[in-house]
């Protein structure tokens, strides 16, 4: 079971609708390490979770993508995935634990009480969702994850739930495609062969 | 992990939903319509909305519009039709409330989206009329649930009659 659906332990039934990367770039060094958190929203009944998440994109600086899709009986959810260096000023803004200057963030989203619950949350930082990634592949290629950025990471989440298994997305990297026995239209770069796979199989051609 | 306590994520304009509206929009924008009590100039009291206008720059709230006659039950047609028609910048007629110096027209659409312009008269009754104007792409799964949605309000008109009429 993907990590995603155990850490937010989805029913059985539910289903993926769309992926998506925000455009947010920051680098990583062993001095100032990057934090993430993956927020699990519901959304409410009358949101529509491809514009809504262009809408926390568009406020929230931090946000580095995420997932949504639907649950059996219909309704939205969505994973929203935030970072932020953790040596960010977070005392400028009155806040004493680092990782609630994301908190604060989502707290700016106009009207976020009219389009989501926010149900869960689950922190990270780079090793520790490295190591539990690394428990769905081999020693061997687990030793291969060593160089991931956060980023890659959190693209190696959302190909959990993209119908293929990590340890071919870990060999994938290494040869920049995902699916080598297939005659596909190749994106020379695993996570964007994935999503362009995933998003060509949905009935609306979005991912 | 930890679930969320109550109340831990509200933003600072979060209203209780019964009396707000919101029509989203893609990248951050959105037109709302909060249900209020206007007040008129001889003191009586009546049903009034205010008026928003999100874009990831800015927001702006005319409040205590007076509206006029059939206010709500236009903008539903409205909607509906802006989320059925084909081609609804050439089959859909503008939105016009003059009462609350509100306008809404749809510019263009695709199959999916429906581009919306919002012109609200910055202060009723000035001069010099300026008008604040916001164009935004919305969904056509928005505009649908938009047009049930908006029949809040009128739940919150009935209310608030109801109880001006027992004072």
């Amino acid at each position: 079971m993907a990590l995603l659906m155990t850490k937010f332990k989805w029913t059985e039934g539910t289903s993926l609708r769309g992926v998506w990367s925000s455009k947010l770039d920051l680098s990583e060094t062993e001095e100032s390490p990057l934090l993430g958190c993956a927020y699990y929203l519901r959304l409410s009944g009358d949101s529509d979770p491809f514009m809504e998440a262009t809408n926390f994109e568009a406020f929230l600086p931090l946000c580095a993508g995420g997932v949504h899709g639907a649950f059996p009986d219909g309704s939205y959810w969505m994973v929203l995935f935030q970072i932020e260096p953790a040596d960010s000023p977070y005392e400028l803004f009155g806040i004493t634990e680092e990782s609630d200057l994301m908190a604060r963030q989502l707290q700016r989203v106009p009207f976020l009480r009219a389009i989501a619950d926010v149900d869960d949350r689950w922190y990270f930082d780079t090793d520790e969702l490295r190591s539990e990634l690394s428990t769905y592949v081999s020693l061997k290629q687990a030793k291969s994850m060593k160089d991931w950025t956060m980023f890659e990471l959190l693209k190696a989440l959302q190909t959990q739930l993209c119908s293929v298994t990590l340890e071919q997305v870990v060999t994938g990297r290494i040869t920049q495609c995902a699916y080598p026995d297939l005659d596909h239209d190749c994106q020379h770069d695993v996570f964007d062969d994935v999503f362009e796979r995933w998003g060509s199989r949905m009935p609306s051609g979005q991912a | 992990m930890g679930k969320i306590e109550n109340d831990e994520y509200i933003s600072w304009i979060d209203q209780p939903e019964d009396s707000l509206f919101r029509l989203g929009g893609f990248g951050g924008c959105a037109l709302t319509l909060r249900s209020c009590i206007n007040v008129g100039p001889s003191g009586s009291f009546d049903f009034g909305v205010d008026i928003g206008v999100l874009t990831p720059d800015r927001f702006v709230e005319y409040f205590a519009r007076p509206i006029g006659e059939g206010f709500i039950d236009k903008l539903v047609t409205f909607f509906w039709a802006c989320a059925f028609e084909a081609v609804p910048e050439k089959s859909v007629a503008t939105f016009v409330d003059d009462t609350a110096g509100f306008n809404l027209s749809v510019m263009s659409s695709r199959e999916s989206v429906v581009e919306v312009q919002v012109h609200v008269l910055e202060v009723l009754d000035s001069e010099i009329p300026e008008i604040d104007v916001v164009n935004f792409e919305t969904s056509r799964v928005a505009l649908s649930t938009a047009a049930e949605k908006i029949r809040l309000l009128n739940q919150s008109k009935g209310n608030l009659e109801l109880e001006l009429g027992e004072n």
